[in-house]
């Protein structure tokens, strides 16, 4: 995992505008997402977490330019992402594909699963004809499904099944990228297993690189390379999966493992219990916006007021904190404080 | 166990009539849940948990049937021989529900305090305003800050964290015996999931409720019941106090569901 990032985001924010006025003005807006930067590395698995309502399904969205940034920079593969016109961006998307969540719902349920994998070949002109229809075949044996089921409805397929249709729809178009949004959170628990080793064989297979977008903690922990945490539109920790795990450093980080129910009884040892729940993105508390629930000790006014830069706290460990106490910097690293942590 | 049991579950069959046939949602089911125990019924989706849930609290869409034979003991009463004015009473002073999606459990056109105190004047608060009051106070007893303004608020009102309190605040309004809680943290944010488990934990300590917890989720199982019932379609394979279960799981689908939990890595 070296050389230039896959995908680069520089301080991207997306503000939706909120009718409030009797005119239907927009009198305020919600920051779902709120300068947001990192980078993705060649065929690593980048995993955004959070509680719902943090933004990380609209930086996912934003990335692919489903949704039209703000303001902020996104590159693909050194290309702007923003700036590509019609033709040039359709050609970008065929790199760049997105699993959702729900495949009841992203998948027709009127065309055949063949059809449905078929489509993006011919639109993208990869292949067509007995060539195209062997390309299906090869992508429903490659997801663990049998050729035959290319004649099958969507119905007719269990949903973790569909799931594997709908991994199959992305790859057929040979994306670099695929954006993973909560693929895995609706499926029972083995299937969900099987369906997440199947990710892992195609990221190795075909050097796939993720951004793995979930909630739940303990699936990112077996998928995961790098994790960022969102809280209220912005990145409050970002590091390498085992350190993140290891050794959370950002006070909402921290809680937010503790609260996940540990499977194994009496294994339980303390909880961080926040109390109250996320505010409105429509207004986000001033300063650090976590301060109202933050169970630092070391929580104070300077909390409200200042908005805390994502900093490097440890090597390869950035977050977003004014409290938490940093190491005596290693040096070179320190003169240009990178964005990044680098595995 | 000398005492009998609060609820004995023997051999319940329930069908859903579909316009396939008849289909088997419950095959066979026995088990019993003592006064005050937190008894987990876990399993994947399409199992039959719910359809269970439904089953005792009489609540099955009008294409469910019972089977004959099947036999619900509550309580030292024939649960499935009362008629629909028995039924009625029981629930909600006896024997409640917590539903999985509050949003769609509670009236969008009624105030939460309304919601809880209603159920104080179905089961004979005579007085309004006392059932008022006392909807209030369960709600502050749920951890709802600020409950009297919050009472007057609509359910759309309320975050989703706080519809669970409220829907825990009409099930346990009456101190019933036994509560039937189907996936109620499911829906929300590990946070509030955290906060709305120990919530749970506190009640039951309070009130000496029995709680049947109907969850897929082995963490929840692990951290808050002291007995587990596995489920897989339609039947049940495994009914073990929940250190066994973990530790020594008797049937190879419970080891299989074991080994496939995603669990974090053990800290320090």
């Amino acid at each position: 995992m070296t050389g230039p990032p896959l995908v680069t985001v520089r301080n991207l924010t997306k503000l939706y505008p909120v009718r409030r006025s009797a005119f239907g003005r927009p009198t305020g807006a919600l920051r779902a997402v709120d300068g947001v930067t990192f980078d993705i590395l060649p065929g690593e698995t980048l995993a955004l977490v959070g509680e719902s309502g943090c933004g990380k399904t609209t930086v996912g969205r934003t990335i692919l330019r489903l949704v039209e940034p703000t303001a902020g920079d996104v590159r693909f593969d050194g290309v702007d992402v923003r700036a590509l016109e019609r033709e040039a961006l359709r050609r970008m998307r065929r790199q760049m594909q997105l699993v959702f969540q729900d495949p009841h719902a992203s998948l027709d349920p009127r065309m055949r699963a063949g059809a449905l994998i078929r489509e993006g070949i011919e639109a993208h002109r990869l292949a067509e004809g007995a060539a195209a229809d062997a390309r299906v075949a090869r992508l429903l044996e490659e997801v663990g499904l049998r050729a035959t089921d290319a004649a099958r409805y969507p119905h007719e397929f269990s949903g973790g099944e569909r799931q594997r249709i709908a991994i199959a729809r992305a790859l057929a178009v040979e994306p670099r990228f695929v954006v993973l949004d909560e693929a895995v959170s609706a499926l029972d628990v083995t299937v969900q297993a099987h369906v997440l080793a199947l990710l892992a064989e195609l990221r190795r297979a075909r050097g796939l690189t993720y951004l793995f977008i979930a909630h739940n903690l303990a699936v990112v922990e077996r998928v995961a390379t790098r994790v960022a945490v969102m809280y209220l539109g912005r990145i409050v920790e970002i590091a390498a999966a085992e350190r993140l795990y290891a050794s959370p450093r950002h006070p909402y980080t921290q809680a937010l493992l503790s609260a996940v129910p540990v499977p194994t009884p009496g294994a339980r040892t303390r909880r961080i219990l926040l109390t109250g729940e996320v505010p409105s993105p429509t207004a986000p508390p001033s300063g650090c916006a976590f301060h109202p629930r933050c169970p630092h000790p070391g929580r104070d006014v300077e909390c409200t007021r200042t908005v805390p830069p994502l900093e490097e706290v440890e090597p390869a460990q950035l977050a977003a904190c004014i409290k938490i106490r940093r190491k005596p910097s290693a040096g070179n690293e320190s003169s240009h404080p990178s964005p990044v942590a680098r595995p | 166990m000398t005492a009998p049991a609060l609820l004995a579950v023997r051999d319940l069959r329930t069908t859903y009539l579909r316009a396939s046939g008849p289909a088997r949602a419950v095959d066979g089911v026995s088990f019993d849940v003592a006064s005050g125990e937190t008894v987990a019924l876990v399993g994947e989706s399409g199992c039959g948990k719910t359809a269970i849930a439904l089953s005792l609290m009489r609540l099955l869409p009008r294409h469910g049937r019972i089977e004959p034979g099947s036999q619900v003991a509550f309580d030292g009463r024939d649960l499935l021989g009362l008629d629909e004015r028995a039924m009625r009473d029981l629930r909600g002073r006896r024997l409640a529900m917590i539903f999985q999606e509050p949003a769609s459990a509670l009236n969008p056109v009624m105030r939460v305090g309304e919601q809880v105190a209603e159920v104080a004047r179905v089961h004979g608060e005579r007085s309004r305003r006392a059932a008022w009051e006392r909807a209030v106070a369960m709600l502050r007893r749920t951890g709802i800050a600020d409950a009297p303004a919050r009472a007057r608020q609509y359910p759309h009102e309320l975050s989703g964290g706080m519809r669970q309190r409220v829907l825990i605040a009409m099930a346990l309004l009456l101190e019933p015996a036994l509560v039937i809680a189907d996936e109620p943290t499911s829906a929300l944010d590990v946070t509030v999931q955290a906060q709305i488990l120990d919530l749970l934990r506190e009640l039951q300590r309070e009130t000496g409720t029995a709680v049947l917890f109907i969850t897929h989720d082995f963490g929840v199982v692990a951290e808050l019941c002291s007995r587990a019932l596995v489920m897989r379609e339609g039947r049940l394979v495994e009914d073990a106090p929940v250190e066994r279960l973990f530790a020594a799981p008797a049937h190879p689908y419970t080891a299989e569901l074991l080994r496939a939990v995603p669990r974090l890595a053990e800290r320090p």
